[in-house]
């Protein structure tokens, strides 16, 4: 569908690196709160993607666990919900299960210009901390190896 | 970097990230917290459950994206709405909606028009919030148009005394021209005067049988014989006039934003206000003041498109009725007693009142002298079967045709409680938490105290009483009417009977004309009805179909 690359439909991951204002946020707390417990599911989006949008670790935690609720209850938001657990994923560090996800919806939507975007990303975070990964392990081994041969040497 | 190809399949069990290489992605896998993997750990199987290549549903029969109405658009404009909340609005316009639902799958189209559904009910819980804050702001308009409307009558007022006095014929003293003929009144410091006439409203045909006040949007409604029922707004003018009724109007009282009415055409019928602007134009003004509310006449439904619900079962002519809390009682003809609920119009009980009243030994006295009352009441309205009645919350008092004062539990249906003290049929009655008090056809008014169960006060008039109004102060007072051109008030801590005969204080003469200067009510006319329950307000229909508004 053409619709599902227009920029209005799916957000571009760099959308959820930008957080709302606390007022903004407690306005869609407020909302959800106040339909609970039967909330609607554009309500508990909103919250959801308010959260995932903010900078605390638990906020998007929240998030990302009411995402999945949306992503469980309503069968036919799932696809939408799938790239929005990816973007959460994302940002809490979870490259596995994001992946996972943003190759889901890709192996579905192959022309979606947003997955896609999303896949390149989560790609490069990935490789960046592979590589600091790899040059802390590096690092860790040499360090190892200093401290052996000052040992042994120390009991020559 | 090596890429696999994405045309795996979903239900693929491992996830593998060779893209990166081997060694990369055992670090990754090892080092960098996998959520999966976390939750696992923690013994959390709900994340493990989320994996999408687990579920029983796979994700690719799911209806596809740009189908449905995105989340993320709505999102958005909740947010913008949030800014502006004086209008609120609907995140996809109803053409958008209808081109998006021919794109969705059948099957996914109940839950689309569900969540619709759902943002219509939020749309229209915000509207109605706007509406009452617009209401308020109303209401408080309307406030200042009346007292910039009784600053320039008091000013013209002392315009035409300076006059006078300039003029060489003093003019008479205030005082003298208040003095009344009724050998009953007094003048006392702590009675309390009608300090002024503030409204006439006239425009019946016939008698005045029915009236009640909204001091919130600041509005009378009266029925009448003429089977009308009009309402009155706060500068004087007719607002509207609703012939909705096939007989002549029993009742009538505001309701939350409706207007309920009965008649002895067995149906009593909710009427919502703010409908009725689009039907009716502003029927009668006044020429002296403008009219408050300017109304459009857009489309013209017919009449019964206001009428919100009516309430029909009753076999003969409703003769009271009271709404209060979400439950209407009404009383009739047809000798029961009907609980309503006013939210969806269903009966909730009716109550039979003639085995109740039909006890031979207590039912001797009220055989005794005086016709025998026709179950519809009087001509002018009054009366019937169950002349009055009164409910708080579970407990319910009516006045019926044999003379008695029952008082009935409603979650039993029975009565607990009957006090005899009229020879004839009980007209009206009110009662707040302290004391009852009723007036009957055969010319007394009795006050009676619940806590002691009797009789406390019986006033005499000479001539049927019609209408009794309870006013709560640290004792019991009451206005009556007694088929006379005068208002009656009557005080329990002083046991004063005062009955006014005409008005001190005047507007000025312009306004209301000389005919009816000097008295409460033409001496002709007979006051039907008194309606007293606003701290300061009181209103006064008699049979000429005049209604009057005085202040207290």
């Amino acid at each position: 569908m053409s619709n599902s690359n227009d920029e209005k439909y799916l957000p571009y991951a760099a959308d959820a690196e930008v957080s709302l204002t606390a007022e903004e946020l407690l306005v869609l707390q407020r909302q959800y709160e106040r339909e609970f417990p039967r909330v609607r599911i554009q309500t508990k989006f909103n919250y959801a993607w308010g959260l995932i949008k903010s900078n605390t670790k638990r906020e998007q935690q929240l998030g990302v666990r009411l995402m999945q609720e949306i992503y469980q209850e309503h069968a036919e938001r799932q696809r939408e919900c799938v790239y929005y657990l990816a973007i959460g994923h994302y940002k809490l560090g979870e490259y596995a299960s994001a992946r996972v996800f943003v190759e889901q919806l890709l192996a579905l939507e192959p022309e979606n210009a947003q997955a896609k975007c999303l896949h390149k990303l989560i790609d490069d975070r990935v490789s960046h901390e592979g590589l600091i990964g790899l040059a802390l392990s590096g690092g860790a081994l040499a360090l190892v190896g200093i401290a052996a041969a000052a040992f042994f040497r120390r009991s020559k | 970097m090596r890429r696999r190809s994405l045309g795996r399949e979903p239900e693929s069990s491992t996830y593998e990230h060779a893209s990166q290489g081997f060694l990369v992605g055992l670090i990754n896998r090892v080092l960098f917290r996998n959520g999966a993997l976390i939750g696992l750990l923690r013994g959390n199987p709900r994340l493990l459950d989320s994996r999408p290549s687990k579920r029983p549903t796979p994700l690719s029969i799911s209806t596809p994206l740009g189908t449905t109405p995105s989340l993320l658009s709505g999102f958005n404009s909740f947010l913008d709405h949030e800014h502006r909340p004086q209008t609120p609005g609907l995140e996809q316009s109803a053409e958008e909606f209808d081109l998006m639902l021919r794109n969705t799958p059948a099957d996914v189209v109940p839950e689309v028009l569900m969540e619709r559904r759902e943002e219509y009910n939020e749309y229209l819980r915000k509207l109605e919030s706007v509406r009452k804050d617009v209401v308020r702001r109303l209401n408080e308009v309307d406030e200042r148009v009346l007292a910039a409307v009784g600053e320039r009558a008091d000013i013209e007022s002392r315009l035409a005394a300076i006059e006078g006095e300039a003029r060489h014929e003093p003019a008479p003293p205030l005082s003298d021209r208040a003095s009344v003929e009724s050998e009953d009144v007094y003048e006392q410091d702590d009675v309390p005067r009608l300090r002024r006439l503030v409204h006439v409203f006239a425009g019946h045909y016939s008698g005045v049988t029915a009236l009640d006040y909204d001091p919130v949007a600041g509005v009378v409604a009266s029925g009448s014989l003429d089977t009308q029922v009009r309402v009155w707004d706060a500068s004087g003018a007719c607002k509207y006039v609703i012939s909705g009724h096939s007989d002549i109007v029993r009742g009538v009282q505001f309701y939350e934003r409706f207007l309920l009415t009965a008649s002895n055409d067995s149906r009593i019928r909710m009427w919502d206000l703010s409908l009725l602007d689009s039907v009716q134009p502003v029927a009668c003004a006044e020429p002296t003041t403008p009219p408050v509310t300017p109304t459009i006449c857009r489309r013209v439904p017919p009449l019964d498109l206001c009428c919100e619900s009516t309430f029909t079962g009753h076999g003969d002519a409703v003769t009271c009725f009271q709404a209060r809390a979400g439950t209407l009682l009404s009383g009739s003809g047809d000798k029961t007693v009907r609980e309503w609920d006013l939210a969806t119009g269903q009966l909730r009980q009716a109550i039979d009142l003639t085995w109740a009243t039909r006890d031979p030994s207590k039912s001797v006295r009220a055989r005794r002298g005086g016709p025998a009352c026709v179950a519809r009441g009087t001509d002018g309205g009054d009366a019937g079967f169950v002349g009055a009645l009164q409910f708080y919350e579970c407990a319910l008092a009516t006045g019926t045709a044999d003379g008695a004062l029952r008082l009935w539990d409603l979650r039993t249906g029975q009565a607990h409680r009957q006090l005899f003290g009229h020879a004839q049929a009980v007209t009206s009655l009110q009662f707040d938490d302290r004391s009852v008090v009723t007036g009957s056809l055969d010319g007394t008014a009795v006050l009676w105290d619940l806590r002691m169960g009797r009789a406390v006060q019986s006033l005499e008039f000479g001539a049927p009483v019609t209408s009794v109004q309870l006013r709560r102060g640290l004792a019991p007072e009451c206005w009556i009417a007694a088929s006379d051109c005068m208002l009656h008030h009557y005080r329990s801590a002083s046991m004063q009977r005062v009955a006014y005969a005409s008005d001190y204080g005047l507007l000025s003469d312009a306004l209301l004309g000389d005919a009816l200067l000097g008295d409460a009510h033409a001496p002709g006319a007979v006051v039907g009805r008194v309606y007293c329950q606003d701290g300061d307000t009181l209103l006064s229909g008699d049979s000429e179909g005049i209604v009057k508004l005085w202040k207290i």
